[in-house]
């Protein structure tokens, strides 16, 4: 008899152990929620997939439905342009395999999200910003940069399916995502006479800007006034925690170069594509070249050794204005 | 001996051999008639409560969008519009809509970034989804949407069809009777499927019309051009052009 209650002790045992077992199995299927760590991402895999090709398969005749910001301005100008000359070069297809898609969790409008974009046949990857203004709008490619060569983008800091986006004036890196971007438009404007300077490294992109702008103040200062100023686009910085506890600052720079007379008679002939965006052939009176540089940053942690670096980076006229 | 079968099959049909019921939710409640109500949407704990695939039918006359997004995204979308809100109310499987109001008439819903996924049609849709985004990490709960094109009143039925995976009360019962070690030896009993329809039939204030626009349509781009990256010092400076020296001569002569 003995043996006998041993083993009842133990069924009950067991039973009691099974039941708890099934409690916990039928709540759990009751209460399904939000159970998964880590936030929710803006756009699913899904979503993000159908976003770029409604991005690449963009109407042209209404560019707006899929662009946006710096990016419809330089391809509606870059269209303008190619319906007058036709030997105009065509901005990089916004098209290809994603090497890289970033996206920050699902809060407040605008959301927006990162990707890189792998073209194939040999063309350089771009960086593209995509962005929704609101909850009925879509998202529109607002700024795009190539990949320069040689360089990889740096890993970003990733939280589940999202990463990490930053606030403008983030602290612990080596200068704020705002900084580094109002930092970088001084160098383009000041070249090596900026203070910002010795914080960035070397680049084509710093070294191409440059060297131009001098060459156009060399070649009009004789009889133009000439000025080349950059500035941060307002809302258009987006920047995220990279592995390295580092950010990536992406950000669009207003360009506005301006040629002024110095005297009655001095008459400046515009090129073929800036006469397309000017509507005429001369300025009497001056003019003003607008362009979008979008810029990719890799800003350090605060303590690297490294410098701000940028890791892609476009260019394009915008408009060109005649006084 | 016996306690140790009653207790094995009761663990079984309590897990892995759970059988599963279907159950379909319809309401026949119909909101006030008075305004136009251009969406219907689930309630943000609506399918987050079921267990399983959810199968969404919706009918009317016109086009007819069956879409399906976060609760978040989905009540962020609706929001300011005339909303239907269907709430499961009790565990019999009714649905109850209530109407809030807002505006009579907002954009096409088709096609929005915001949809995980989307069906239309013309006269009827339907939808399988899953009750939230996925087992992963950041999952979140799911909510339906439903609407015509916006302007046009929503369809007037709306249908959920879901599988349930309660316990069954014979593995309850089982292993109760496992419990008493053969003191008393039950049967138990089957827990049996069954099909519950709620249908939400709402007023069809205005006649459903115009086509759902699809996403954009598909003008491929016939080259990827060269970038315009600054990318070495071969790449010609794109879009940026310095006064040719020709203008120089030119203001020069201009000057004479």
């Amino acid at each position: 008899m003995r043996s006998t209650t041993a083993a009842q002790r133990a069924a009950a045992l067991a039973a009691a152990g099974l039941l708890i077992a099934v409690a916990g199995c039928s709540t759990g299927s009751e209460a399904a929620g939000p159970a998964a760590s880590g936030p929710v991402p803006a756009v699913a895999a899904a979503q993000v997939s159908r976003v770029l090709t409604a991005v690449d398969q963009v109407d042209p005749e209404a560019l707006d439905g899929r662009l946006g910001g710096a990016e419809l301005d330089v391809r509606r100008a870059a269209q303008t342009v190619r319906a007058q000359v036709a030997t105009a070069p065509e901005p990089a297809a916004l098209a290809g395999r994603p090497l890289m898609v970033a996206v920050p969790p699902a809060g407040e409008w605008p959301r927006w999200f990162v990707t890189a974009l792998e073209p194939g046949s040999g063309a350089v990857p771009q960086v593209v910003v995509l962005e929704q203004a609101g909850p009925r709008d879509p998202y529109r490619a607002v700024a795009s940069a190539a990949v320069l060569p040689g360089v990889s983008l740096p890993a970003l800091a990733q939280d589940g399916a999202t990463v990490e986006p930053l606030p403008a004036d983030a602290t612990g890196l080596l200068a704020t995502p705002a900084d580094a971007l109002s930092g970088y438009a001084d160098v383009l404007t000041q070249g090596g006479a900026s203070s910002a300077a010795a914080t960035f490294a070397d680049d084509a992109l710093r070294d191409q800007v440059l060297s131009e702008q001098q060459a156009e103040r060399d070649g009009v200062s004789e009889f133009v006034e000439y000025t080349a100023a950059h500035a941060p686009r307002e809302g258009a910085l987006w920047s995220l925690r990279t592995a390295d506890g580092g950010a990536l600052v992406l950000g669009v720079l207003s360009g506005t170069r301006s040629f002024t007379p110095r005297g009655v008679g001095v008459s400046q002939t515009l090129p073929a594509d800036l006469a397309a965006l000017a509507g005429r052939a001369d300025a009497p009176d001056g003019l003003e070249v607008r362009t979008a540089e979008v810029v990719v940053l890799h800003v350090p942690a605060v303590g690297a050794a490294e410098r701000v670096s940028l890791v892609a980076g476009a260019r394009g006229t915008t408009g060109v204005e005649v006084r | 001996m016996l306690a140790v079968v009653l207790l094995a099959a009761g663990a079984l049909l309590a897990t892995v051999a759970r059988p599963s019921r279907e159950v379909s939710a319809t309401a026949a409640a119909t909101p006030s008639a008075a305004a136009a109500v251009p969406l219907v949407v689930t309630d943000a704990s609506l399918l987050a409560g079921l267990d399983g695939t959810v199968r969404v039918r919706a009918s009317g006359s016109g086009p007819v969008l069956v879409a399906v997004g976060t609760a978040a995204d989905v009540a962020a979308w609706a929001q300011g519009a005339a909303t239907t809100t269907l709430t499961r109310s009790g565990d019999d499987g009714s649905l109850t809509p209530t109407t809030s109001e807002g505006e009579a008439e907002v954009p096409d819903p088709a096609g929005s970034d915001l949809w995980t996924a989307q069906a239309t049609g013309t006269g009827s849709a339907e939808l399988t989804t899953e009750p939230t985004t996925g087992p992963g990490a950041g999952s979140a709960p799911l909510s339906v949407l439903v609407a015509s094109d916006g302007t046009a009143a929503t369809p007037t039925d709306v249908e959920l069809v879901w599988s349930e995976h309660p316990v069954p009360l014979l593995a309850w019962a089982l292993l109760g009777a496992g419990a008493l070690v053969g003191l008393l030896a039950l049967r138990g009993v089957g827990g049996r499927a069954r099909r519950e329809a709620v249908v939400v039939t709402l007023p069809q204030t205005r006649p459903a019309t115009g086509p759902v626009p699809d996403l954009e349509p598909a003008p491929a781009p016939a080259t990827a051009p060269a970038p315009e990256a600054p990318a070495d010092g071969a790449t010609e400076p794109v879009l940026l052009r310095r006064p040719r020296g020709s203008d120089r001569r030119r203001d020069r002569r201009s000057l004479r």
